[in-house]
């Protein structure tokens, strides 16, 4: 979707909301997810072509919120673990996504770990108030 | 293949932490199987939760817990396609991606 189409359909969105009422919004982050194992970092997945798309929205609401029409009240960035009881099922999962890939070195090696296996994704949550 | 997405529950924690859900009538956008969906209900009035997946709605619909059936409702639409009255809830909670 391109820019404006995200903007309209946010603001179209927003319509549903009353007067002073809050939006929150989730989303992915760069830096790119990271492969753990017992704690330590084993290699980054390749969210190149991932992180643009979740920035069409981010850039939507702040395009709202330069308008005027929001107020950004808050923000934070946190991180979360997604585990797998093998390497080989992260390297499955990762392999099903449409947008962010593993790349093939560190797949060979992820596939190797029989025992389990995290990957450390990074994520954005941010509030705004509706401008009554 | 067996995954389990946030067992800390970081993501539910850090949305509960930006505003505040109690009483609210919550329109989601992207609930995808509603594993933020049960933990929003729990405080809100309502939520109206929408999801481009008609594979991850059904199985939201599926999980839903029992105590929650009456509050919350699961829909198929993409964000371009939702329609929803006028001024009708009192937080949007979108979370895209995930």
């Amino acid at each position: 979707m391109e820019p404006e189409g995200v903007v309209d359909v946010l603001r179209k969105l927003l319509q549903a909301l009353v007067p002073d009422g809050v939006v929150v919004d989730l989303t992915a982050v760069p830096p790119n997810a990271q492969v753990e194992v017992d704690g330590r970092v084993l290699g980054e997945l390749d969210g190149s072509a991932f992180f643009p798309r979740a920035e069409e929205a981010t850039a939507g609401l702040d395009a709202l919120a330069r308008e005027g029409l929001l107020l950004l009240e808050g923000e934070e960035r946190f991180s979360i673990l997604v585990r797998y009881p093998t390497g080989r099922d992260a390297a499955e999962d990762v392999a099903q996504r449409t947008y962010t890939r593993m790349p093939a070195p560190l797949a060979r090696r992820v596939e190797a770990i029989a025992g389990p296996v995290a990957i450390r994704e990074f994520s954005l949550v941010r509030s705004f108030r509706m401008r009554g | 293949m067996t995954r389990v997405v946030d067992a800390e529950g970081a993501h539910l924690a850090a949305v509960l932490r930006a505003a505040d859900f109690s009483g609210r009538r919550v329109l989601e956008v992207g609930s995808g199987e509603g594993r933020l969906t049960w933990g929003v209900a729990r405080l809100a009035a309502s939520v109206l939760a929408f999801d481009p997946d008609a594979e991850y709605v059904e199985t939201a619909r599926a999980e839903c817990p029992d105590d929650l059936r009456n509050k919350v409702r699961f829909e198929v639409a993409s964000a371009d396609e939702i329609e929803v009255a006028r001024q009708s809830v009192d937080l949007v909670f979108f979370s895209w991606s995930l």
